[in-house]
């Protein structure tokens, strides 16, 4: 019987092992840059690693692997290596979408973090102390935050203060009371609620958004990321999964950014927002067939953070690694890319650039402000997303604009 | 009559720009111009206030105003923003919290 077991072990490791050899090694590719990131950004960064792997003017291999964002901001400010096994990274002739291949991580005590991400405010994240390695905290395109439901549920739409009994009571029913014991909202067991686990920006987001706002007169009631309810999941994908092949479907819900969702839209259901003070309850885009993000880009969809890209730098403020700048200035539509625009992988991928926003806010969930960015690239934006269009007048050097500003041949603002 | 009709169309186009209260499914309104952008929802319910000729604004002291359909033109405050009249679908429906305090408020999380 043992000899079976053995023999059993022994077979179940083998293909684990040829695996691992089959694997190349991170230290053969070149021009590396490893990256520790979001799982909400990995569309973003298989699309650029696409672009930098095809460059001949900037060629580039991007190793990455995924942890929380309140993982990420600790571990660049605080020196930690990259240490997993192995890490995926972009292959030649890659196609920007396809799941990526794994490498050993065979550097010595492990690799620096060239780019670390976070999808949510870093102020959001627990203070980091000490700070040993100086970093930079750009901020980036905004991502956007859904609730996902089954496609056969009959739900369309949550409210924030609906949303904070579903997450903050869970099982303990903020619906039911001994005088009306039927719940109202489908959403109170905890078995089938899909969230994630505590450092990721998307349940930190989803805690902020749904906690009362701040009122001097009134004492503010919080979800603490550590108090919300649901299974407490390690990746988007697993959400999606479990979402859409819930064994009951009306009493499921799930957390995810909204660019896990847009990348497939037929697996489950976006749900409408209607944040605390709000009259109707919107989708992040203007009508569910589109991708346009209007209603978070005009203030009717509030749940949205911006994404933040952090690099070590010198004492005077310059980058460590040139390369991680040329990246991080890729995603900020300040460096252009001979194999591509990057300012289209970032549009393509769900995200919003900052200069298509009309509004902004300075913390986590905070209040919304208006916005007229400059240089504007709301007519591009408008004009380059999924099924978008734009009504912006075209121009050229013989067509300037009427009014406005000619900018990639359309007529902007600003 | 005409002057019927442009009031009727006039008011359709506030009600359009600051969304319907309809329950679910969403309420899908045509594109009130070609103007496919973030402006477009505000430029509608500018027009649709102008021609009906009614008190269909109260100056809410900022800036902007509160028009009779509830959304607010020219918003300046997160609430406004918020409420801002657009063109977009909604979403309604009514929840009932049992739990949620004669303030509106909510109230304390379990063990809290």
């Amino acid at each position: 019987m043992r000899k079976i077991l053995t023999l059993l072990a022994l077979a179940a490791a083998v293909p684990l092992q040829a695996q691992a050899q089959s694997n190349p090694n991170c230290s053969s590719f070149s021009n590396p840059l490893w990256l520790q990131i979001g799982d909400t950004q990995e569309p973003l960064i298989k699309a650029l690693g696409r672009d930098l792997k095809r460059s001949t003017a900037h060629p580039q291999t991007l190793i990455y692997n995924t942890a929380g964002s309140c993982t990420n901001v600790p571990n660049i400010k605080q020196g930690t290596k990259m240490t997993t096994p192995t890490v995926h990274y972009i292959p030649a002739g890659y196609n920007g979408t396809d799941a990526t291949p794994l490498c050993n991580n065979d550097i010595a005590g492990g690799h620096t973090i060239d780019v670390a991400n976070a999808a949510l405010f870093v102020s959001s994240c627990p203070a980091v102390n000490p700070i040993t390695v100086k970093t930079t905290e750009q901020q980036g395109p905004i991502q956007a935050y859904a609730l996902v439901v089954p496609n056969t549920s009959s739900q369309n739409m949550i409210t924030a203060e609906e949303g904070y009994f579903v997450f903050g009571f869970g099982n303990s029913d903020g619906f039911a009371t001994a005088a009306n014991p039927t719940p109202n909202s489908p959403w109170n067991n905890e078995s089938f609620m899909f969230a994630r686990q505590i450092t990721k920006s998307t349940l930190i987001t989803w805690a902020f958004t749904l906690s009362e706002p701040n009122d001097p007169e009134n004492p503010r009631h919080t979800i603490l990321p550590a108090n919300f309810k649901g299974q407490l999941l390690a990746a988007s994908t697993d959400v999606e999964n479990d979402v859409q092949h819930s064994s009951s479907p009306e009493q499921t819900i799930g957390l995810l950014g909204a660019e896990v969702y847009d990348a497939d839209r037929t697996l489950v259901k976006e749900l409408a927002f209607q944040w605390f003070g709000q009259k109707h309850a919107y989708l992040p885009d203007s009508t569910s067939a589109s991708f346009d993000k209007r209603n978070l880009r005009d203030g009717h969809y509030a749940p949205w953070s911006p994404t933040y890209w952090l690099q070590q730098v010198n004492d005077d403020g310059s980058p460590v690694n040139t390369d991680a700048d040329f990246f991080i200035n890729m995603i900020l539509g300040k460096q252009a890319l001979d194999t591509a625009v990057p300012l289209d992988d970032v549009i393509a991928v769900g995200l919003v650039p900052a200069c298509a926003m009309g509004v902004t806010r300075s913390v986590e969930a905070g209040p919304l402000s208006l916005i007229q960015p400059a240089p504007s690239c709301t007519c591009y934006y408008e004009a380059h997303v999924k099924n978008g269009s734009s009504s912006c007048a075209a121009c050229n050097e013989s067509t300037p604009c009427a009014t406005g500003t000619c900018r990639n041949n359309l007529c902007e603002a600003r | 009559m005409k002057s019927t009709l442009v009031g009727l169309a006039a008011l359709f186009l506030i009600v359009a720009a600051c969304g319907g209260t309809n329950n679910n499914p969403p309420v899908i309104v045509p594109d009130a111009g070609t103007d496919a952008g973030t402006d477009a929802g505000i430029d509608a319910g500018v027009d649709a206030g102008t021609d009906a000729g009614t008190d269909a604004g109260v100056d809410a002291g900022d800036g902007s105003t509160l028009t009779d359909a509830g959304c607010f033109l020219n918003p300046v405050t997160n609430l406004e923003i918020l409420n801002a009249c657009t063109d977009a679908g909604t979403f309604d429906k009514t929840v009932i919290l049992p739990l949620l305090q004669s303030d509106g408020g909510l109230p304390p999380l379990p063990g809290k």
